[in-house]
Order: C-alpha cells, then sequence, then structure tokens
C-alpha cells in the first residue's frame, strides 16, 4: 500500500518543479530564498566567536631532566596557561582539555621559550622568569589572588593571611589556600613564596609538594625556620 | 582511505546551508543562529570520534535535526518567535487588499508547516530546499530511505488536505 502512494507523491513532488501549485509556491514563497543575507552574516559570526574558545591551539611540551624532575609546559595564544610537575601525558591532556576547553598539541618548538626559561630558573641559573601568562581559566577570585602572589619578590614569603588582606577579603585565608592549591602555573605564578601565619608550609599538600616548596624556596634563597 | 578533514574545514563548507535549514525548520534567525552554534559545539565534541568520513554532510544534518529539536522542546511553553516574513505592504505593485490575502496565506502555510511533525518538517526541508539526496534524508533522520520519502510524502499530503481547496488556483 504504502510503497505505491508513495511513488505517486514522489512523482507528484517532482512534477511541481514544473507546474508547481498553490502550496507549492506559497512554500516557495516562504523557504526558497532562505535566510536573509545580513542574518547569515551575524549568524557566522556569532558561530566564529563561538567555536574560537574551542578551537584554540594549546602547546605543550615535557621539560625534561630538572632539579625538580619533569615538568610540563602548556601554553594558548595569550600566554602560558598550565606547569605541572611529573605525571603522564595522557593525564597532562585531559587535565588541558578540562582547564582551557581547548585542543592540545604537542609542539615542543612552540614551548621553547618558556621551557628554557623555567629551566634556567628552576637550575638557579637565572633569577627572574618574563613569561605572559594566560590565567584566564580560573575564577575572577582566583586570578587576583595569583596576580597578587606574583607580586611577592624571589626571596621574600608572603602568607595566606596577608595575600587575603591585599585581595579585599582579609577573612578568606582558607580560600586564598586553596587557591593556590589550585594553582595552573605553579613556579612561574609563585605560590610556594605563600606560607602559613605560624612559619610552617600550609598548602602545597603532600610530602612531594612540600618538597618542591622547600626546594624552590630553597633556590631563592629563603631559609625557613 | 581518505584523511579526516580537520574540524575548521567542515565549518567552512557547511555552516553556511545549516544556518538555512536551521531558519526553516525553526522560523526564526534567532533561533536558527543559536542552534547553529550548539549544532557545531556538539559536532565539535563529537567529531574526536568519528571514523567513517564518507558522508560528513548528512552526520552534521543529524546534529541540527537533532539540535533544533532539543531547542524546540525546550521552547514549547513559549511562544514561537515567529517573525514577520514580509516586507511591509508596498502601495502601487499589487492592490492592498491582494497582498494581505497572500500575507493571511503565506502566515497559514507558516504555521501549518510548524505545526507538522519534527521528522517530516526536517525531512520535507531537507529534499526540498536542502537538496538532500534521500540516501542522505535517512542518514540525517536515522531511518530507511523509504521511511525518508514517507516523511516528505506525509508533510506535503497535511498541507496539500489544509490548504487545496481555500487557495484559488489560477
Amino acid at each position: 500500500m504504502m510503497n505505491k502512494q508513495v511513488d505517486t507523491y514522489t512523482s507528484w513532488v517532482e512534477g511541481q518543479r514544473s507546474a508547481p501549485d498553490a502550496v507549492t509556491r506559497s512554500l516557495d514563497a516562504l523557504y526558497a530564498s532562505g535566510p536573509k543575507t545580513k542574518d547569515a552574516s551575524l549568524a557566522q559570526l556569532a558561530l566564529q566567536n563561538a567555536l574560537s574558545k574551542v578551537l584554540a591551539p594549546i602547546y605543550y611540551d615535557r621539560l625534561d631532566e630538572t632539579p625538580l624532575g619533569p615538568v610540563w609546559v602548556a601554553a594558548g595564544p595569550r600566554g602560558l596557561v598550565a606547569v605541572e610537575y611529573n605525571g603522564s601525558e595522557g593525564s597532562f591532556r585531559a587535565y588541558l582539555a578540562k582547564l582551557t576547553g581547548g585542543q592540545p598539541r604537542r609542539a615542543a618548538e612552540k614551548v621553547s621559550g618558556a621551557k628554557a626559561q623555567l629551566l634556567a630558573y628552576i637550575s638557579g641559573r637565572s633569577d627572574h622568569i618574563e613569561i605572559d601568562v594566560d590565567l584566564s581559566a580560573i575564577t575572577p577570585f582566583q586570578r587576583r589572588v595569583l596576580e597578587e602572589t606574583r607580586k611577592v619578590p624571589r626571596g621574600q614569603v608572603s602568607t595566606y593571611a596577608e595575600i587575603a588582606k591585599r585581595v579585599g577579603k582579609p577573612k578568606a585565608f582558607r580560600a586564598v589556600g586553596q587557591a593556590l592549591r589550585r594553582n595552573p602555573l605553579p613556579i612561574v605564578v609563585p605560590c610556594h613564596r605563600v606560607i602559613a601565619s605560624d612559619g610552617s608550609l600550609g598548602g602545597y599538600s603532600g610530602e612531594m609538594r612540600s618538597q618542591r616548596k622547600l626546594q624552590l624556596l630553597r633556590l631563592e634563597g629563603v631559609a625557613l625556620a | 582511505m581518505t584523511a579526516k578533514p580537520d574540524f575548521e574545514s567542515l565549518v567552512e563548507r557547511h555552516s553556511g546551508e545549516l544556518f538555512s535549514y536551521l531558519w526553516r525548520l525553526l522560523g526564526s534567525e534567532a533561533d536558527a543562529s543559536d542552534c547553529l552554534q550548539e549544532t557545531f559545539l556538539r559536532a565539535f565534541r563529537a567529531y574526536e570520534w568519528v571514523r567513517d568520513f564518507s558522508n560528513l554532510r548528512a552526520w552534521l544534518y543529524k546534529i541540527a535535526t537533532n539540535a533544533a529539536r532539543t531547542h524546540l522542546s525546550r521552547d514549547h511553553r513559549r511562544q514561537s518567535r515567529s517573525e514577520p516574513l514580509l516586507e511591509p505592504v508596498a502601495s502601487g505593485e499589487k492592490a492592498v487588499d491582494l497582498q494581505v490575502a497572500e500575507r493571511t496565506q503565506l502566515a497559514a502555510v507558516k504555521q501549518a508547516v510548524m505545526a507538522l511533525p519534527e521528522r517530516q518538517r526536517a525531512a520535507l526541508m531537507m529534499r526540498k530546499y536542502q537538496e538532500l539526496e534521500y540516501a542522505e534524508i535517512a542518514a540525517a533522520l536515522n531511518c530507511s530511505e523509504d521511511a525518508a520519502r514517507a516523511n516528505v510524502y506525509q508533510a506535503l499530503k497535511k498541507l496539500r488536505e489544509l490548504f487545496a481547496n481555500e487557495v484559488n488556483d489560477e
């Protein structure tokens, strides 16, 4: 039953091309020419805008043989986005995808400058790091915390309470601690220079991380009692 | 075996026709624009897993059709954002009352099209205005070619039933 009627109508559909009936004429009047060009252009722009974030290439590579062990480094179009100690390539890629929403691609030459600076700094051959950082992936509060932390000079330390005061939330030292624990750019953003008011290391949970914190501070000539 | 095209080239090749398609499905430029973004964001997330690149066009139409359905189901309590289709009545070209009659007719047809079951409307637009082959429509709707033809047939049959008697065939 169905197929015969369908065939009849299919040929009717095709027949409409040469002799359209009223319904076909109405449909064509409504739909044939499509949306206005200016609307199509606007839609394209909006699409490009929405896609630019997910399509942004994030380049990464691993810095081997540093005094702190292997260090992964990743940069986007606006600057360095992540530094991570150790870990597998897979887990770093997953972390990057989650952090940036972009497409991570391994490309040593794209991060060679950052790698060289980091290696020089960690090895003690240089005492500063001049790299653009891209902190857009984190919350505004976390960004303010990290920006204030960046102001702590090498060779000095600050406290969670002090950073909390500087970002205008003097009671939020625990949130400051959390923001620093989530720092996507250790070493470059010197969260290792922030300690608890009682002089203990505070944050940097875990023995490994405490060791790194001490190592970095020692490197910078800071001796904690 | 052909290489997998990079995602940007898919956007370049198909975003225009998909916008037109979504405009025809949804009846509104604003909704079509939102859905176009949703379509390509979904496509982007799924693209990593695509293994068969022989018909990416139909794959994109499938995603667009689903995105439109999601959009409409979210919108079902709101009034459809149907925008005025037509230019203001222009004096001189045709008698004003004839223009008004035509406009009323078109509005009625549009309303009937929007009231069609989604698959039928989708199949109709893909066939009549997006120029997809029935094989591609079948892939986009995840059905057989016969079912794709049947969807187009049902849509036109419905519209003809509603309007064949009311409209003056000159």
